[in-house]
């Protein structure tokens, strides 16, 4: 592309985006500050304490377990959190549950009130207050969609009857698809690239990537919160082609000539990415963080969380 | 003859089937390169199951089986031990089955622990810790160690772990459950992040389950050149040379499979050849004490490279080079592969490649070994897997290509050893018994005499001297396959000679008898499943082989039609005709000259078989019949024998009704559809005739005439 293209092309985004930007109002007004908490162990370091208590944060949605197709064909929870540590008084946790795709090409009758009762012996179990909402996160598909909606609809029956809400995670592309039979959304603003190209810089969060997916936003029929991504990614590319996410330093053989790439949002991006979506009135009235880990709590100054989160 | 008959032989022949091999697929293309030896027994590497088994004074069964799960069994074990009084080990298995029965429950589940039972599990663990770390014994102290450090783990107690080992599970005598512990140790290595020394424990212990799952994503040449780098003789690196050697081999198979998309196997190759020049540097640099594992990778890699004569002459050298005994065995298991695909048979290579058979025969020995119930053994490992694909892929083909059918032969009777199956089993899925039906009865003759009489060449000598010779089995094999070829003469004595016992207990016995060879099967089928169900079921006996029956009845038949003239000729003729055909794989009586049939079999063309003989029978009665009944019943006889297809059919979508229609293109070059035709034009020249009024009932000819209109 040349040049000059290449600034027509961002000339028509930076309108495509103001335009947006400008058809949205807001009332601004102190949103509930959440966080994720995605991890093996639930452990609350003393960094964490803090951030919590600094940002007021009052709602952890904490991941319970994996549900997985295991070596027998079985659909089975797996990667159970271990609780290290107890929920702290001012939080409000929100079990989450992800189910991998695969499962929802299965039958499966019992997998609602499995999973029901297996969040509500945890939380009981590891002393955290009977939930008042579970949220499902499934990177569904329209080949899955019926499936999955019929077990969305057989839960959110089993929640209603405990008093609980249902939520469940919306990924940008599913913006375009039926609605999932829950009481609220949660936009995933994030992932929005491919990172195993090396000439997409900013796989984790790119303004320019979300963009197409806005115009689906208002009239999209149900209530809808906005998670906003925290987190990092190493990235080793060797002879220019994607290898892996380095999740630690020798999780990948790195030899010469190798190239690590750090893909991470800058704070520009986020914010950008926050207006964008904040054209619905319901989305920023709480703002998710992906997710506590230590490195992505300490990434941004107070004031820049401060700013993410202000609505 | 009508379509519906047609279709209902076709359908009893698929029931017929159930008795016959379906096409089965045998692997003969084994990996080459083996870095370890992971050919154990059920459980013969377990040193706690094998020592609950002689507390318990468990026997293997009859059959060979004697599986334990000690969680299973901890009951047993803590009664037998109340019952020899033996408290310290009543003391030990009591806490063992804690143990045990925590691990069940900790597994992951739908039902997830209350807080009450989380508690006690960890009180548990922690009671049996203190429990194993109090035993002042010498009779249970590995015992004990291993199970405190058991019990530390699946607490997530991996310092505690660490140091136990480095201050007193270390020094402990050696035994495999301190490898056991070690193994323990590197778990607790693993999650503390120390993952080399991990590593290393696990290579070193041969626990590739565990070091796969660790070096998962070093699995390719830049894990292999980043531990090579970190150090040239790490005990990781034989796996990972392994593991990509025969990750190659398994792209080359599956590519020859299904050659799929050129650009990935291009990356593979270059791939493959990026690691012969890092392996050749890593033999220049010197740095590694086992040049052997790497020059026997280069070759191996030549070798799918498609260059088996360089791959023969690296291997050639790897077998003298510093290494493991069995990396230099690997390497010379492979060069006979190599060389096989490089040399036609002569009695160089002959000398050579019985040298490498009789080498090989001495490796197997430390392979997993197996008993079966008629005394036979047989044993697996690398190299008995080497000698599998070196005789079937390199040695089988190249014999046969020379025209060496005694020593095909000899190559797969020596892995099949047919002869001592059970008699029912005899025809199965067998690669020997399908060389013999393929081949002439004579050859199985000379086989038979080169077995009995030791003769032949010394590698045909090798591989035969220790069979087992079932003289019925070979008896009844080349008498069938004389039938076969319709030589009566030559099957009358080999038939003779088998015993009505032994007839008995083939797998086609129950069919004997089921249907008669003289009904003309143009005219009649013949049902038989009734009858071969109910035969299924009994306990058979004979008073002599029905293949001998048929065999004297066509030797009488043939004396008769030998000094016979004119239209007692003929008829002899249509009579020899429709009873061979009766016979053949194509009859109604196939068993007579088979032990077994598919639906996919075809006429076998070119073939001087007893169909064939048939056909000429029937063509000679319908030349020379002077009445128009014969001449009529043999035309009608040899339109109904499937010589070859006379017509294609197919489904295809008609738009017009919206249905698929069964479409016909007849082929008229084809010798059925002239059969066909003469038989049309024969009923049509004589209408009125009982052969005109079954050809008008007949579907074939009504399709026959609607598509030709003739």
């Amino acid at each position: 592309m040349s040049m000059k293209k290449s600034g027509i092309a961002c000339l028509t985004l930076t309108v495509a985006v103001l335009i947006i930007i400008a058809g949205c109002h807001s009332d601004r007004v102190e949103s509930v500050h959440s966080l994720y908490y995605w991890s093996t162990v639930f452990t609350i370091s003393d960094q964490q304490k803090a951030f919590i208590d600094h940002h007021n944060i009052s709602r952890i949605y904490l991941r319970y377990f994996d549900v997985v197709v295991d070596s027998h064909d079985e659909v089975m929870p797996n990667a159970t959190c271990v609780f290290k540590s107890r929920v702290p008084d001012s939080t409000e946790v929100i079990p989450t549950v992800f189910i991998v795709n695969e499962v929802m090409r299965r039958q499966n009758d019992s997998l609602p009130e499995l999973i029901l009762r297996r969040v509500l012996q945890m939380s009981e179990t590891n002393l955290v207050p009977m939930p008042k909402e579970i949220q499902i996160d499934c990177d569904w598909t329209q080949s899955t969609q019926q499936r999955y909606f019929e077990f969305l609809s057989h839960l959110h029956e089993l929640t209603d009857a405990k008093g609980m809400t249902l939520s469940a995670t919306i990924r940008l592309h599913q913006l375009a698809l039926p609605v999932p039979p829950v009481d609220r959304g949660v936009l995933m603003v994030y992932n929005t690239g491919d990172v195993t190209r090396l000439d997409v810089s900013k796989p984790i969060l790119d303004p320019k990537d979300i963009a197409p997916y806005i115009k689906w936003l208002p009239d999209y029929q149900l209530s809808l919160t906005e998670a906003l991504p925290l987190f990092s990614w190493k990235v080793l590319f060797r002879g220019g082609k994607y290898v892996g996410i380095m999740h630690s330093a020798d999780e990948y053989p790195v030899i010469e000539g190798d190239s690590i790439v750090l893909r991470q949002p800058c704070m520009d991006d986020i914010m950008q990415a926050k207006r964008m979506v904040e054209c619905r009135d319901d989305i920023a009235r709480e703002i998710i963080l992906f997710d506590m880990n230590n490195n992505n709590i300490t990434r941004f100054t107070d004031n820049e969380y401060e700013e993410i989160y202000h609505y | 003859m009508n379509m519906k008959r047609f279709t209902i032989i076709s359908l009893l022949m698929c029931l017929c089937t159930n008795m016959f091999p379906c096409a089965y697929e045998v692997i003969h293309n084994y990996y080459m390169f083996s870095a370890y030896n992971k050919d154990f027994g059920e459980d013969a590497d377990d040193p706690l199951v094998t020592f609950w088994k002689d507390y318990l004074g468990w026997e293997a069964d009859p059959g060979g089986y004697n599986y334990f799960e000690p969680k299973y069994k901890m009951d047993e074990v803590i009664e037998a031990a109340g019952k020899k009084h033996d408290d310290e080990m009543k003391a030990y298995a009591t806490q063992l089955k804690r143990y045990l029965d925590i691990c069940d429950e900790m597994s992951e589940t739908w039902n997830y622990p209350t807080r009450e039972q989380l508690q006690q599990r960890s009180v548990t663990l922690s009671n049996i810790a203190v429990a194993a770390k109090a035993y002042k014994g010498s009779r249970l102290r590995s015992r004990y160690a291993l199970l405190y450090m058991r019990a530390n783990m699946v607490q997530k107690k991996y310092d505690v772990n660490k140091t136990y080992w480095t201050t007193y599970a270390s020094k402990l005598e050696d035994s495999p459950l301190k490898d056991m512990m070690e193994g323990i140790y590197a778990n607790a290595l693993l999650n503390t992040g120390a993952k080399k020394a991990a590593c290393e424990i696990y290579a070193k212990q041969g626990d590739m389950q565990s070091l796969a799952w660790a070096v998962q994503k070093y699995r390719n040449l830049a894990g292999i050149k980043y531990i090579y780098g970190q150090n040239p003789n790490s005990h990781t690196l034989p796996f990972l040379v392994e593991d990509f050697v025969n990750t190659y081999q398994d792209v080359i198979d599956s590519y020859e499979f299904d050659p799929g998309d050129e650009k990935t196997k291009a990356d593979q190759d270059k791939n493959a050849r990026d690691f012969v020049n890092f392996a050749n540097s890593v033999i220049k640099e010197g740095k590694t004490k086992s040049p052997a594992l790497w020059k026997t990778a280069i070759g191996v890699l030549q070798f799918h490279l498609g260059n088996p004569r360089q791959a023969e002459q690296t291997l050639l050298a790897a077998m003298s080079m510093d290494g493991t005994e069995r990396m230099r065995d690997v390497a010379r298991a492979a060069r006979a592969v190599a060389r096989s695909y490089n040399v036609l048979p002569n009695d160089d290579f002959e000398q050579f490649i019985l040298g490498e058979l009789q080498w090989l025969d001495t490796k197997c020995h430390d392979g997993i070994k197996t008993e079966y119930a008629n005394g036979t053994v047989e044993y697996t490992n690398h190299f008995t897997r080497m000698k599998d694909r070196l005789s079937y892929l390199c040695l089988v083909p190249s014999y046969e290509k020379a025209g060496k059918t005694t020593t095909v032969l000899a190559l797969l009777d020596n892995f099949c050893n047919s002869s001592q199956l059970p008699t029912a089993e005899l025809y199965y899925s067998n690669d020997f018994i399908s060389k013999l039906r393929e081949i002439p009865a004579s050859d199985i003759e000379t086989y038979y005499q080169l077995i009995q009489q030791g003769t032949g060449s010394s590698l045909e000598r090798y591989l035969t001297a220790k069979l087992h010779v079932n003289h019925d089995f070979y008896a009844d094999m080349i008498g069938t396959r004389y039938l076969d070829e319709a030589n009566f003469d030559m099957a009358e004595p080999w038939l003779k000679k088998v015993h009505t016992g032994f007839v008995a207990r083939l797998g086609v016995a129950p069919w004997f008898g089921a249907r008669d060879y003289v009904v003309e099967p143009w005219f009649r089928y013949q049902p038989c499943s009734e009858y071969v169900s109910r035969r299924y079921g009994e306990n058979l006996t004979f008073d002599q082989h029905p293949r001998l029956a048929f065999c004297h009845d066509m030797q009488n038949l043939i004396s008769q039609y030998k000094q016979a003239k004119g239209e007692q000729r003929c008829q002899l003729a249509y009579t020899l005709g429709t009873r061979a055909f009766q016979a053949s794989y194509m009859g109604q009586c196939w068993w007579l000259t088979a032990y077994g049939q598919s639906t996919m079999d075809s006429v076998r063309v070119g073939r001087n078989d007893i169909f064939h003989r048939a056909f000429d029978w029937l063509q000679e009665a319908s030349k020379t019949a002077s009445t128009l009944r014969l001449k009529g019943k043999a035309l009608c006889a040899l339109s109904f024998m499937p010589v070859d297809d006379w017509v294609d059919t197919d489904y295809s979508y008609d738009s017009k009704s919206g249905e698929f229609m069964l479409k016909y293109s007849v082929i008229p070059s084809s010798a059925r559809f002239k059969n066909i035709a003469a038989f049309n034009d024969f009923v049509n020249a004589n209408p009125g005739t009982a052969m005109a009024d079954f050809a008008s009932r007949c579907d074939v000819i009504k399709t026959f005439r609607q598509q030709t209109r003739r």
